[in-house]
């Protein structure tokens, strides 16, 4: 029998071998969203294991990679919600100036402000385009929606991020 | 709005945020089988005799649920 097609049946070996071949590529994925090491290995953990109670839900016929994606994406966008001013993009921006002393601290928290002033929709998909450069086919499979949906919610987010960042006077 | 400003935003970006470090640095394995793990320890003994004292509260004395209700 495949290996899909036993993980449904709720063989643990199998999800055992999935996790292993995929626990990387959900991972990353979260990170790029979230961009906390921590949370992103906390989100990994708790899709997997969401995965692992959804088995007999899972079609073998389909990607397994695109459904760990999707049931990631889902629960990095929950934790946006819940955390919607505080998961600001701080710890990057904090490497970037010890990479860089040349960038101010006040660019960086702008940027930061702008960025959590976005709805947690417009911000993951502005960090995965803008930031991540993630093509919006992928954004748009990963969050079950159409690839103009995701040009629309990038649109709406770039206009917001450009107006904070003239108002504070950051760009330019 | 144009073409132009998510290009002069991407530019600007790119210079200010790096991209993420995405490379995972430990098995997440052992998090995974704690978590199954726990989910499928038995219900405790002592758990089972609560909820089957409270189901007996609710049913012999029905006026309580409004007040556990109340305190949920």
């Amino acid at each position: 029998m495949e290996l899909l097609e036993r993980f449904a049946l709720g063989d643990r070996e199998a999800f055992e071998t999935l996790f292993r071949e995929y626990q990387r590529e959900v991972f990353g994925w979260c990170m790029r969203i979230v961009r906390d090491r921590g949370i992103a290995e906390d989100l990994t953990v708790e899709a997997f294991w969401k995965m692992h109670r959804a088995h007999a839900r899972f079609d073998p016929t389909r990607s397994f990679g695109a459904w760990a994606r999707r049931i990631a994406t889902n629960l990095a966008l929950d934790h946006l919600r819940k955390n919607r001013w505080e998961t600001a993009l701080v710890g990057e921006v904090a490497d970037v100036a010890r990479e860089n002393p040349g960038v101010q601290h006040e660019t960086r928290q702008h940027l930061a402000t702008a960025f959590a002033g976005l709805s947690p929709k417009l911000r993951l998909v502005a960090t995965l385009s803008l930031i991540e450069e993630v093509p919006h086919r992928e954004i748009a499979d990963a969050l079950g929606i159409s690839e103009t949906t995701v040009r629309v919610r990038l649109f709406r987010a770039t206009r917001i991020l450009r107006d904070q960042l003239k108002q504070a006077g950051a760009q330019g | 709005m144009s073409e132009i400003d998510e290009l002069e935003l991407r530019k600007y970006l790119k210079v200010n945020v790096p991209a993420a470090d995405v490379e995972l640095r430990r098995d997440l394995w052992g998090d995974v089988a704690r978590r199954l793990e726990q989910n499928e320890k038995p219900v405790p003994w002592f758990d089972w005799v609560l909820l089957g004292a409270a189901a007996a509260c609710m049913i012999f004395s029905p006026q309580i649920v409004p007040m556990l209700l109340y305190h949920w």
